[in-house]
C-alpha cells in the first residue's frame, strides 16, 4: 500500500481571480480512511480531482508512494475513483463495466473473470452481471461503481460524494458497506462529502475545509470535541452548535439579552490568562449540553436560564427544543420526557464545562 | 355551454382534417410521379393522372438509353455517396468530438468563425472551387468527392450538441481506468454516439443524390455523360437539346422514381437510429 503527501498545494483556475484551494498540506498514511468535508464550493472536490490527475496542480507537489505525481497522467497514477453520478458506461453490461480497466491493462481473460466475479460476490451483484446500468436501481449502480474500483486492486480509492444520489435509507446502509469494505480491503481511501454524519462515521481522520483552506485535520472525536475554530465547531455536529455573542468579565459571561452565567473555574483561568477579561468573545455550546432534567437544574442553579420554547420537535428518544431568551435563540436536545410545546416557559441549564470559547475577531478557539 | 368532451372532439376533428389535407398535398406529387412512370406513351408529356395503359417501357428505356447512360450515373453517384459519406462522417464526428471534449486556445474563436461561415451558402464558393479544381486537373468525380468532404467538418454543430450531453465524468472514469484519449473516443465516445453517426452518415450519403449545383459545374466540363452523377445527368436529359424535354420526359420520371428507392430503403432501415439521433440531444439532460 501507499502513502500520499500533499505538500502545500494551490489551485487556481484559468480566468479565476482567487485560488480555489490554498496551501493544502496533508500527509496520508497507509490504509487510512480520510474524509474531506466542507460546504459546497470549499475546494474539497477540486483537491480530490487534483489527486486523481483530472485537474492540474497550480502550485505545490503531490507525492504518491514517494514519487512526485504532478505531471503523471491519470491512468498511470493507479488510482480508482467512484464518481458522484457513478459514471457507469451505459453501453456496457455490469460485467464489462467492471472488466473495462482490466481489459485496457491487458490482463488475461481468466484473471479478469476471477476478479470481476469476486467483486460481484462481495457486493451482491452476481445475478446482475449481464444487465446494463439503465436496468439497475440507484443502489445497484452505486455498487457497480464500487465494484469497478475494487477489481482494479488499486492502492488508492477516491470517492467523490458517492452516496449523495441515494435516498436516505439506502445511504445509511451503503455507508455501512463502505466502512466494511475498507475494513476488509484496507485500501487507502480519500472520501469527499458535505455530509458531516458520513464524515464522522467513516473517517479515520477528517479534513474540514472551507473557502479553499483546511480548517482542521483530526480524528472525528477531535474535530467534534476540540474544534479548532468557530467554523469547524458549527459545521460538525447536528443540530448545529449554538453560538452566543457574550462579554466575559470577572468570571461571568453576559450576552446583554438576559443570559448571564458563571463560568466554571477551570475555564476562567484560561480566559483570564489569555487576557480576555472584559472583552467580547463567542461562546459555543452544543445542543446536548443544554439540560432540563431536575437533577441538573438543582445541582447548578447558577447555570440556569429562563427561556421560551419557539419550536419543538419530538424525535422519539429525544426532543429538540428551539428556545429563546429575549432575542437570543438556541436549540437544545433533551430527553423526550422534557418535551415542551411552543410557547411554554422552561428552565434550561447550560453545562458550561463543555462550552467552547472563540476569539470574536479571528474566530479561533481560545485554548491554553 | 358545450361540454368539455364535445369541445375536445370538435377540436380533434379539425386537427385531423388539417393533417389529412396536408398529407394529401404531400402525397399527390409522389403518387403522380410513380403513376406517370408506369404510363405508356410515345408522345412525350403524360396528360392523364392515372395511366391509360400500364407499361414498364419507361424503365426499360432509361436503362437502355444509349445517349444517357443511366446505369453509369447510378454507379457514379453511389460511389461518390459511399466515399463521401464515409469520409464526411469521420471528419464531422471527429471535429464535433474534439470541440466538445478537448479544451484549447482557439476553441472559442473557431466555434464563432464556424457559425459565421455556416451562414454563407456553399455555392458562393463555386467559381473559386471551379478554378482550383481546374488547376489541380480534378474536374471529375474525385474533385466532386473533395468538395463534399471538404466542407463536412463545418457541419459539426448537431453532433457536438450530442456529445455535449454525454457526461464528462464518463471520460474521466475511463481515463482513470487506464484509457488514452483515443481509447476514450473509440471505446466510450463512439459506441455511445451510434445514433449520431447514423444520422451524420445518412445526411452526408444523401447529399450527392440531390446536389446538382456542384456536380453540374464540376462534371459538365468533361462533356462525357458517363461521368455524370444522377442529379446532373437527369437534369441534362431534359435540357441538353431542344425537344429533349418532351422526348425523354417519361424516362426522366422513371429515373426519378428509381433513385428514390435506395434512399427510401436506407431510411426505413435506419429510421430507428435516425429518430433517436435527431432527438437525442434534446431529451438526454
Amino acid at each position: 500500500m501507499v502513502k500520499i503527501n500533499l505538500n502545500h498545494i494551490y489551485k487556481k483556475y484559468p480566468n479565476a481571480d482567487d485560488y480555489s484551494v490554498s496551501d493544502f498540506d496533508l500527509h496520508i498514511g497507509d490504509h487510512e480512511f480520510i474524509v474531506f468535508v466542507g460546504p459546497s464550493g470549499c475546494g474539497k472536490s477540486t483537491t480530490l480531482r487534483m489527486i486523481a490527475g483530472l485537474e492540474d496542480i497550480t502550485e505545490g507537489t503531490l507525492e504518491i508512494g514517494g514519487k512526485v505525481m504532478n505531471d503523471v497522467a491519470p491512468r498511470d497514477r493507479h488510482i480508482a475513483m467512484v464518481f458522484q453520478n457513478y459514471a457507469l458506461y451505459p453501453h456496457m453490461t455490469v460485467y464489462d463495466n467492471m472488466a473495462f480497466s482490466l481489459k485496457l491493462r491487458h490482463y488475461d481473460k481468466a484473471e479478469i473473470d476471477k476478479r470481476v466475479k469476486n467483486a460481484a460476490e462481495v457486493l451482491g451483484l452476481a445475478h446482475l452481471l449481464e444487465r446494463r446500468p439503465a436496468d439497475l436501481s440507484g443502489g445497484q449502480r452505486q455498487r457497480v461503481a464500487l465494484g469497478r474500483a475494487i477489481v482494479r486492486d488499486a492502492p488508492i480509492f477516491l470517492m467523490d460524494e458517492p452516496l449523495s444520489n441515494l435516498d436516505a435509507k439506502l445511504r445509511v446502509s451503503m455507508r455501512a458497506e463502505i466502512a466494511k469494505l475498507h475494513q476488509n480491503l484496507k485500501t487507502t481511501t480519500i472520501y469527499v462529502t458535505h455530509d458531516q454524519t458520513e464524515a464522522m462515521t467513516l473517517a479515520d481522520r477528517i479534513v474540514v475545509m472551507n473557502a479553499g483552506r483546511i480548517q482542521q485535520i483530526g480524528t472525528p472525536k477531535e474535530v467534534y470535541n476540540k474544534p479548532a475554530n468557530q467554523f469547524v465547531a458549527g459545521f460538525i455536529g447536528s443540530p448545529q452548535m449554538n453560538f452566543f455573542n457574550v462579554t466575559y468579565k470577572d468570571g461571568y459571561i453576559d450576552d446583554g439579552q438576559g443570559i448571564k452565567l458563571k463560568v466554571p473555574e477551570g475555564r476562567t483561568k484560561v480566559l483570564d490568562a489569555k487576557g480576555y477579561n472584559g472583552k467580547a468573545i463567542v461562546m459555543g455550546l452544543r445542543p446536548e449540553d443544554i439540560h432540563m432534567e431536575e437533577a441538573f437544574l438543582e445541582t447548578w442553579p447558577e447555570a440556569v436560564v429562563s427561556a421560551k420554547v419557539v419550536v419543538s420537535e419530538l424525535l422519539g428518544a429525544t426532543s429538540q427544543l428551539y428556545m429563546n431568551v429575549d432575542k437570543t435563540e438556541f436549540v437544545g436536545v433533551v430527553n423526550a420526557r422534557d418535551f415542551h410545546k411552543p410557547g411554554d416557559s422552561v428552565k434550561a441549564g447550560f453545562n458550561l464545562n463543555n462550552a467552547h470559547f472563540f476569539d470574536k475577531e479571528t474566530q479561533v478557539t481560545i485554548t491554553d | 355551454m358545450k361540454s368539455y368532451s364535445n369541445q375536445r372532439k370538435v377540436s380533434l376533428f379539425f386537427r385531423y382534417l388539417l393533417l389529412t389535407i396536408l398529407a394529401i398535398l404531400w402525397l399527390i406529387p409522389i403518387l403522380w410521379i410513380v403513376l406517370a412512370s408506369f404510363s405508356y406513351n410515345d408522345t412525350g408529356f403524360i396528360s392523364t393522372f392515372f395511366p391509360e395503359k400500364w407499361s414498364l417501357q419507361n424503365y426499360i428505356g432509361i436503362f437502355t438509353n444509349s445517349q444517357f447512360p443511366y446505369l453509369h450515373w447510378i454507379i457514379n453517384t453511389l460511389l461518390v455517396a459511399i466515399i463521401s459519406a464515409t469520409l464526411s462522417t469521420f471528419f464531422q464526428i471527429s471535429v464535433a468530438y474534439v470541440l466538445s471534449r478537448l479544451r484549447f486556445k482557439l476553441r472559442k474563436p473557431f466555434l464563432q468563425i464556424a457559425l459565421v461561415l455556416g451562414m454563407f451558402p456553399g455555392f458562393m464558393s463555386m467559381i473559386a472551387l471551379y478554378y482550383i479544381l481546374k488547376g489541380l486537373n480534378m474536374l471529375n468525380l474525385g474533385g466532386l468527392i473533395l468538395v463534399y468532404v471538404g466542407g463536412a467538418g463545418l457541419g459539426f454543430y448537431v453532433a457536438k450538441g450530442f456529445f455535449d450531453t454525454i457526461p464528462r465524468s464518463l471520460d474521466e472514469a475511463a481515463e482513470l481506468d487506464g484509457a488514452t484519449k483515443w481509447q476514450v473516443f473509440t471505446k466510450i465516445g463512439l459506441p455511445l454516439s451510434k445514433p449520431m453517426i447514423v444520422y451524420t452518415a445518412l445526411t452526408t450519403f444523401m447529399a450527392p443524390w440531390v446536389d446538382f449545383i456542384f456536380s453540374g459545374i464540376i462534371l459538365s466540363t468533361s462533356g462525357d455523360p458517363k461521368t455524370y452523377t444522377i442529379a446532373y445527368g437527369l437534369y441534362n436529359m431534359l435540357s441538353s437539346s431542344k425537344g429533349s424535354a418532351t422526348a425523354y420526359f417519361a424516362q426522366f420520371v422513371a429515373g426519378c422514381v428509381i433513385i428514390a428507392i435506395p434512399i427510401t430503403i436506407l431510411f426505413v432501415i435506419m429510421q430507428k437510429f435516425y429518430v433517436s439521433g435527431i432527438t437525442a440531444g434534446a431529451d438526454k439532460g
